[in-house]
């Protein structure tokens, strides 16, 4: 028995989505029912099959054609970070920081701890590198007996002071010790000017 | 808790070592320096200073060459300076009291010489004949260690130290 074109319309908008497999079971054997006693809607049906099928060709070619080698990069540098508010950022960091990292906080607590307990050592006993004083100053001079020499300091300026060595005998006879070298290793067998000045001082 | 416990230990641990194993020292510069009447060597020519500082003094020395220049860190043990005169120069860092190291210098077999460090200065100590002219150790303070604080320190003045070594009956008041 041939459907009605009644049927036939009833059945035309279900045609596609059954080319598509969209159409649920039961609505599926309704419509091969009816195919199978209409040859209208059967050749209709080939039509949207062959359709969907050039159109499938189509579009695969199409897609032969576009170079995907960059395709998921290009789509992820057009997919801007959605902002985070700067609360939440904290809120997930402090999470993460308490829910993972409690071994390395408790270290750093520790540290902290260790470190303020220490600052008073720490600062009361700094290292002295011995430059408090402004200026360098001779505390005291003694010669080796056996080279029988005498000190003599002589100050200047800034705490700049010579230390030279004279024979014994230039001190106990009061002489200059340019006027008579004796050979002794006492920095004065070359010219050496002692200024009056300094001999009234009593340094030689 | 166990291994926090022996983290944080050992921190404490290595805290306490560099807050207690600071030995004291004092950087110093050391030349050797030889004054002679060989010619009119000023070698470097920094040294011209000296040469002015040693003619006001009355020294005639007409050269003046730096034979060799060390930075120093003095600590208790000493170091030893060997001269080019067969002597050496042996430095010792005596104390450092109130942030004022006392060094002691001596020269084998002519002398010994105590002396504290201060900011300014140079100590030019007599070191022996050498090759025709006289060897001088020069020690100055290594700038690079200054602190920026003012002196505090008690030391006599060179010119008191000197008269003291002359009349050995009246010890020179010292007037600070």
């Amino acid at each position: 028995m041939m459907p009605s074109a009644a049927d036939c319309r009833a059945l035309r908008e279900q045609l596609s989505p059954f080319v598509d497999g969209e159409l649920p079971a039961s609505q599926r054997i309704s419509v091969e029912r009816h195919l199978a006693s209409c040859p209208t809607c059967s050749s209709r049906v080939a039509d949207l099959r062959a359709g969907s099928g050039l159109l499938r060709i189509g579009l695969e070619l199409r897609v032969d054609e576009v170079d995907w080698r960059d395709f998921t990069k290009g789509v992820m540098a057009r997919i801007a970070p959605a902002p985070v508010p700067f609360a939440e950022r904290w809120r997930v960091s402090l999470r993460e920081l308490f829910t993972y990292r409690r071994g390395m906080l408790a270290t750093a607590l520790a540290a902290g701890v260790a470190i303020i307990a220490l600052a008073p050592v720490l600062l009361r006993s700094p290292a002295p590198n011995g430059y408090a004083r402004q200026t360098m100053a001779v505390q005291s001079v003694s010669t080796n007996p056996d080279a029988h020499v005498a000190p003599v300091v002589m100050a200047g300026e800034h705490g700049n002071a010579i230390i030279w060595l004279v024979s014994h005998k230039h001190v106990l006879e009061g002489k200059a010790p340019y006027e008579e070298s004796d050979g002794v290793d006492n920095g004065t067998s070359l010219p050496l000017k002692v200024d009056q000045e300094r001999k009234k001082e009593g340094e030689l | 808790m166990t291994r926090l416990g022996s983290r944080a230990a050992a921190l404490l641990l290595f805290a306490s070592a560099v807050a207690l194993g600071a030995e004291p020292k004092v950087r110093i510069n050391a030349e050797v320096i030889l004054a002679s009447n060989n010619g009119n060597t000023i070698d470097p020519p920094a040294l011209a200073r000296m040469k002015n500082q040693f003619s006001q003094k009355g020294f005639a020395f007409t050269s003046y060459r730096r034979l060799s220049s060390e930075k120093l860190s003095l600590k208790r043990e000493p170091v030893e300076l060997k001269l080019p005169n067969q002597r050496t120069a042996t430095l010792r860092l005596d104390a450092i009291k109130a942030d004022v190291a006392t060094v002691r210098v001596d020269i084998s077999d002519l002398s010994s010489t105590t002396l504290t460090m201060g900011k300014e200065g140079s100590l030019f100590q007599f070191a022996g004949d050498h090759d025709g002219g006289q060897l001088i150790l020069k020690l100055s303070p290594d700038h690079g260690s200054q602190p920026r604080h003012t002196a505090s320190g008690i030391s006599r003045p060179a010119e008191a130290v000197a008269r003291e070594l002359v009349d050995d009956s009246e010890p020179v008041p010292v007037d600070r």
